[in-house]
């Protein structure tokens, strides 16, 4: 069975695009009452996260006894930087998203794929209902436990905030981006596990994610700026950070506007050559 | 003998399952590499910018590094039964296993044996053997087996963990990451020498969960640095006590979760 219909379901969806937003809004509202479901899962991931928090803390905390300024951060801000990454590890779904291969695998995507919606839009939305769970219930508490045990560097100025959390929100769509790649891969290689592994490897290293991509090696720094990963989590912090003077930071956003759209559209394509490739066997 | 004989029967079935999909398997092996190795690449990176934290060095850090990482994938590959435990638990597998006549930590042990980790493994070595030569300890055959039984000692010590974690499920079903905090976590930090974190959370390391006593004490050994701490000489021989020790109570804790045992009904 084939899924000509997918194609025209684009054109509905312009036609009517204000049912659209709030269908989507529905699917948005339902994976965040998914997530409230897993209430002790929840704790014991934010214990998880927040030891990790504490441990890469107290090793920038050593490693700045005797030093004031290492590039260009002091211990607070590194501080600030380990606390808030580490807050924002879930929001972002650093760690991949195992859905859409899940759903691949075991056929259940035949279903998705017959409604009159766009997939991947779907999938987004569930993605920022997700994040705004992880928001509430696993970021702002790391983000307390930092601030009241430890020392950290407050924004410099609230408006900062507004730039942060848009930038947050291209970084969600970064990684969505990403995970969603890795997941339309499994109607070719069945198994994403190894192929998600180096996603979230080069995720969690060239995004600066466990170090400060300023603490690169030089000219490896500058290439890394270029790629799309520092938009995963590094830009929001710098921003946070106030590390980009007005004009670098609209410039970091756009590459990371630049990215999240490049990202989306490869996606998309993907999407696109799988559906020709779908062959769902009996039923 | 007979134990033995079944062990490697149903690990090798595991292992020819597991190799089926050839593609699948290299690019996981090849993931797992990867995703380890940026651990240490970052460590490197810090390590371009500060020269030493609280006097260790990077290479003596990689030693750190290599001897946990290699214990702990070592510990993972083989406890993977383990560690899929809370799902044999909901689906109420766990009975068919209890029928069978053969020991139940046997048939777990031999349940799943996760050969991707390989690419863990190697990465650890890796960072391990170059460490070992930077730092020009030589072929020393003392410390060499010296290691090798800390090797072995942080693999019993982090499979005890990945069971204590397991027999929890006996009384929680829904699953959860905490036991991470104890592998992972563990992993993360006794990368760095424990002399770094503040007393309680030392503490805690030394002597609450003491993987200090596999990591941290045996390379004070091999690297010839005095005790920060001035904890008597012998401390850095105390390794396979502690281990054997923690894995005793761990067995302990798991047949005491056997016979409580009630299946989900399922």
């Amino acid at each position: 069975m084939k899924f000509p219909y997918a194609y025209n379901f684009i054109s509905f969806r312009c036609k009517s695009l204000i049912p659209n937003i709030l269908l989507y809004l529905e699917f948005a509202k339902k994976s965040f009452q998914q997530s409230l479901q897993y209430r002790i899962a929840n704790y014991s991931g934010f214990a998880v996260n927040t030891f990790f928090f504490v441990v890469r803390a107290f090793v920038f905390m050593a490693l700045y006894e005797n030093r004031d300024i290492v590039a260009g951060y002091n211990v607070t801000e590194a501080i600030t930087f380990t606390g808030i990454t580490q807050a924002m590890i879930m929001i972002i779904g650093l760690f991949g998203n195992t859905e859409i291969a899940n759903a691949v695998k075991s056929g259940e995507v035949a279903v998705d794929l017959m409604k009159p919606i766009n997939y991947q839009l779907v999938m987004l939305s569930r993605q920022f209902g997700r994040s705004l769970y992880y928001f509430i219930f696993r970021g702002m508490p790391i983000f307390l436990v930092m601030a009241i045990f430890f020392s950290w560097t407050p924004p410099k100025s609230w408006i900062i905030l507004i730039p942060f959390f848009f930038s947050l929100i291209l970084a969600i769509i970064t990684t969505f981006s990403f995970n969603f790649i890795v997941g339309v891969s499994a109607f070719w290689l069945l198994d994403t596990r190894g192929i998600s592994n180096f996603f979230i490897g080069s995720g969690l290293l060239l995004s600066g994610f466990i170090v400060p991509v300023s603490f690169f090696p030089s000219g490896f720094d500058k290439i890394c700026e270029w790629l799309p990963f520092i938009g995963q989590s590094y830009t929001p912090v710098a921003i946070y950070l106030g590390k980009y003077a007005d004009m670098t930071m609209l410039i970091m956003l756009l590459r990371q506007l630049f990215w999240a759209i490049i990202l989306m559209f490869i996606g998309k394509t993907f999407m696109h050559f799988a559906m020709r490739k779908l062959v769902i066997q009996g039923g | 003998m007979f134990y033995l004989k079944i062990y490697f029967n149903l690990v090798s079935a595991v292992l020819r399952s597991q190799m089926q999909y050839k593609a699948s398997f290299i690019m996981q092996v090849i993931g797992q590499f990867i995703v380890t190795f940026t651990d240490f690449i970052a460590i490197m990176f810090i390590f371009g910018k500060f020269q030493d934290i609280k006097g260790w060095t990077l290479w003596e850090v990689g030693l750190l590094y290599g001897m946990t990482s290699v214990s702990f994938a070592v510990a993972e590959m083989s406890a993977r039964g383990f560690d899929m435990f809370n799902r044999m638990i909901r689906l109420g597998d766990f009975d068919r296993v209890l029928l069978r006549p053969i020991g139940v930590f046997v048939q777990l042990m031999s349940a799943d044996f996760d050969i991707r980790k390989l690419g863990r493994i190697t990465q650890g070595l890796l960072v391990l053997i170059i460490s070992w030569n930077m730092l020009e300890i030589g072929t020393n055959p003392l410390k060499i087996a010296f290691l090798i039984l800390a090797l072995l000692s942080g693999i019993i010590f982090y499979m005890a963990i990945l069971i204590a974690g397991a027999t929890i499920c006996f009384w929680s079903i829904e699953s959860t990451e905490l036991p991470n905090m104890f592998t992972y976590g563990g992993v993360e930090a006794t990368s760095y020498p424990i002399s770094i974190y503040r007393r309680w959370f030392r503490n805690t390391l030394i002597f609450d969960i003491p993987l200090a006593f596999v990591n941290f004490f045996p390379a004070l050994y091999i690297l010839d640095k005095p005790d920060p701490f001035g904890f008597p000489y012998w401390i850095r021989f105390l390794f396979p006590l502690a281990s054997i020790t923690l894995m005793i109570l761990t067995i302990r804790f798991w047949n005491f979760g056997v016979n409580h045992y009630q299946s989900t009904g399922s």
